[in-house]
């Protein structure tokens, strides 16, 4: 047997052992803890939250670029309000009941969405905004006329909006 | 040596068909002891890989004749770049190749996905050790790397020298890289439908890594294309050759799944047709692999004196089987988190998409097979030819071309019609100016008069929209232009990194359209320092050049070249003969002049007994639009790749928080 062959059955067995090693270490048992339902529910209320707000701003963005008529925005607009204030209870109700710690980002984000919510409801009791200069359709947060430009009132929402891309 | 590559492989196996064994079982009883045990054995497997291909390379250089894969591989006066790259030339070699990309894939996924994806990194370990285990069943019973010869040699045969190319050695590594790159998401679905997360997250996940694989693919099947143009000799760069389309095959099933994922992302839907084509696509890959090498395509009966494609069709079987048997039993997990909204939407678009490329898959899938099939059935082989193809699939892919100019217009869940055709003017104009203006100019070739305004649709649609949405960000938040369209992009990567590989489609499109539709050949025999004139070139032969080295024997014809009596340069067309190989072995040496409005390519097809020489020459225009449509591309796969920092957060902080309790840390 040459020195080669010597060095690679060493390497081998050394593998071998490395494998068998964990196994030598504890009794044989089987990790007792189960999942977790509420950190599996957790992760998926993260994502669909995440998902929602991309939908929010996606909806916005693609009225302002004029893919989607005033009409279907309203609905599809509310119709996710709606989802990402049920989203964020039952993610408030677990967060509590898991007791992560929450990161000052997550709050500053459900403060945004809970002003987000807040403004609509103010804004759509005033009914809809136009442009005083074209007499376009003005979404709720718009600091100019998508149409012409023309410059409008600022608002805290639409700082977060694009401060939060 | 031998001996040491046979234990080596031996072991290797041993380790991988533990781990996975040890992966499967200690994820579903929860043993971590088992987990980690599974786990040590699995790189103890990628180290005797490494360790494997280290020596097989080893004696490529030393060139020991001994070994029957050196033999064939190398011969003494072969380049050493082209010895070294040689290991991946012949089917042992690429098989061990294969193994160490996903050696190397593995790694990388474990490092990067340990902490963020712990609870599904046993599952997903465990299919890596699957697919190991596969390879090394074969190198180990069949294709044996380390075999000797009966008789040891001084010289051995050598690489093909029509692979002995940068591009053909590059083209390998490119397209192993993207087949054996699609494990990776595969393990992540198989691991979400065993774990039951089936939600969004080994999307999210894996979305990264599905990328890299297809851009490795897209290269591979560029650099194929590339190869084929400039060393095979006949004037173009695709053939619907099955080994080429063993390679589209599994791009086209990964396109329709890159596609349909964003609608899982974003809308929660579509979570079976994304399991269902990442199983395909990856047993494509594999499939893939067992075309070019277990030589079925020459003929049934080179299968089945290399029994490796059985191994292959079994393992086909297995997984299909296996995967298909998982997916039927978690139907209940893969329910729809929303309906369609409405018939016409960016949601439907995929929909349609996903229709499509399936549908050129099995198009491509039936042609390539059924020479196999007839020649199982009748005993005769029945070759499917390049009409076949361009006829059953060319209307196909024009309808994906169509597509793929509305879809990016439609916004999600809804689209009002009025929307749309505010959306859609601009582009429609540009589609009809388009054909009026090839008509008035005397087109009269329909795949021009068709193929060229749809291409206009999708080129001013993406335009249109890529302006409209810069336009918007700037009036949004008041940004200069430069820093709108860099945050624009920057706020939604993989759109318009989508984008931009529409674009490259675009361009490759016209180059295709126009290299297939109006190439011209011509033959012209010429004496020493006659000229002749083709269309606006005139060349002049300058008399013959040979030359001999160690492995062949080269007779060159330089010509003069001019265009519109400017004087271009001098081109080299050549024949080699490699009297090495045995029966000796020609090999064309083509020359080509490019620009970007056409090739002028030259072939030396004969040397004749009177002094005179013949050319094959090729005008095929526009051809180099389809390299400049692959680079863009690849910038457009770039873009969508760069990481996107808001996902990276959500999987940290899921990360800080559930550790603890949701699986160990392997």
């Amino acid at each position: 047997m040459t020195m080669e062959v010597f060095i690679v059955l060493i390497l081998i067995a050394f593998l071998v052992a490395w494998t068998a090693r964990p196994l030598m270490r504890r009794r044989f048992v089987s990790d007792a803890s189960t999942p977790n339902p509420q950190l599996e529910e957790l992760e998926a209320l993260l994502f669909q939250r995440e998902a929602v707000l991309h939908a929010l701003r996606d909806l916005q963005f693609d009225r302002s670029m004029g893919k989607l008529s005033e009409e279907d925005f309203r609905q599809l607009d509310a119709r996710y309000r709606a989802q990402a204030a049920a989203i964020l209870k039952r993610l408030d109700e677990l967060e509590q009941a898991v007791g992560g710690p929450s990161t000052d980002e997550d709050q500053a984000l459900d403060e945004w969405i809970d002003q987000a919510i807040a403004a609509l409801r103010q804004q759509r009791a005033a009914q809809a905004k136009t442009c005083t200069r074209c007499g376009a359709p003005l979404s709720l947060n718009a600091r100019f006329c998508a149409q012409c430009g023309a410059p409008l009132g600022l608002s805290h929402v639409a700082e977060r909006t694009s401060s939060g891309d | 040596m031998a001996d040491i590559g046979y234990f080596v492989m031996l072991a290797a196996l041993g380790l991988s068909a533990y781990a996975t064994v040890a992966l499967f079982l200690g994820a579903r009883r929860r043993v971590p002891e088992l987990i980690q045990s599974g786990r040590n054995a699995l790189f103890g497997t990628g180290l005797l890989i490494v360790v494997a291909f280290i020596l097989l390379e080893y004696l490529l250089i030393t060139q020991d004749f001994r070994f029957a894969y050196v033999w064939r591989q190398t011969t003494i006066g072969q380049p050493l770049f082209y010895t070294v790259t040689g290991i991946w030339g012949g089917q042992e070699g690429s098989l061990l190749f294969w193994a160490l990309l996903l050696v190397v894939y593995m790694g990388a996924v474990y490092l990067v996905h340990r902490d963020n994806a712990a609870p599904f990194m046993p599952y997903v370990l465990a299919v890596h050790a699957f697919v190991l285990t596969f390879f090394l069943v074969v190198m180990n019973f069949e294709a044996k790397p380390f075999a000797l010869l009966p008789v040891p040699q001084t010289d051995g045969r050598g690489l093909n020298p029509l692979l002995q190319h940068p591009a053909m050695i590059m083209h390998p590594p490119m397209l192993y890289a993207g087949f054996v790159g699609f494990t990776v998401p595969f393990a992540f679905a198989v691991a979400a439908l065993l774990t039951g997360r089936t939600n969004a997250t080994w999307v999210r996940l894996s979305r990264r890594w599905t990328l890299v694989a297809w851009m490795f693919l897209s290269i591979g099947i560029g650099l194929g294309g590339w190869w084929a143009y400039n060393e095979l000799g006949w004037g173009g760069y695709w053939a619907w050759d099955p080994v080429e389309n063993a390679s589209l095959m599994p791009w086209l099933v990964g396109t329709a799944f890159l596609h349909s994922v964003m609608v899982q992302e974003q809308r929660g839907m579509f979570k079976v047709w994304n399991m269902v084509l990442i199983i395909l696509t990856f047993v494509l890959s594999i499939f893939g692999t067992f075309l070019t090498r277990s030589g079925v395509l020459e003929s049934i009966h080179a299968f089945a004196t290399g029994k490796i494609g059985t191994y292959f069709l079994v393992y086909i079987a297995i997984l299909l089987l296996g995967a298909f048997a998982l997916l039927y039993q978690r139907l209940p997990l893969l329910k729809s988190e929303h309906q369609l909204d409405a018939k016409v939407s960016r949601e439907t678009a995929f929909l349609l998409n996903n229709v499509l490329f399936l549908g050129i898959w099995f198009t491509v899938f039936w042609g390539t097979i059924y020479p196999i099939i007839s020649e199982l059935a009748t005993g005769r082989r029945i070759v499917v030819g390049e009409p076949y193809f361009n006829q059953v699939a060319g209307p196909l892919l024009l309808a994906m071309l169509l597509l793929m100019g509305i879809a990016p217009l439609l916004p999600w869940r809804r689209v009002s019609m009025q929307q749309l055709r505010r959306n859609l003017t601009l582009p429609v104009a540009a589609a009809l100016l388009t054909a009026l203006a090839l008509a008035i100019s005397g087109v009269r070739e329909w795949v021009t008069l068709v193929s060229l305004p749809v291409v206009a649709f999708i080129a001013v649609g993406h335009v249109q929209d890529i302006y409209r949405a810069w336009r918007t960000q700037r009036l949004r938040t008041g940004e200069p232009p430069h820093t709108a369209l860099f945050s624009l992009v920057a706020k939604n990567r993989r759109r318009y990194g989508g984008y931009i590989i529409h674009l490259g489609i675009v361009l490759m499109s016209i180059g295709i359209v126009g290299s297939r539709v109006y190439d011209r050949s011509k033959d012209i025999t010429l004496a020493p320092g006659e000229t002749a004139q083709i269309e606006s070139y005139r060349i002049q032969f300058m008399g013959l050049d040979s030359s001999r080295d160690l492995i062949k024997e080269r007779i060159a014809a330089p010509i003069h070249v001019w265009k519109n009596d400017r004087f271009l340069g001098v081109m080299t067309p050549a024949i080699d003969w490699h009297f090495k190989v045995p029966g000796g072995q020609r090999e064309t040496e083509v020359a080509v002049e490019s620009t970007l409005i056409e090739d002028f390519y030259v072939v030396l097809t004969g040397v004749n007994e009177d002094g005179t020489v013949t050319y094959k020459i090729f005008i095929n225009p526009l051809v180099t639009w389809v390299w400049i449509g692959g680079f863009i591309l690849l910038l457009g796969v770039w873009i969508a790749m760069w990481p996107d920092p808001r996902e990276e957060r959500i999987l940290e902080r899921l990360q800080a928080r559930e550790r603890p309790a949701l699986g160990m840390r392997i």
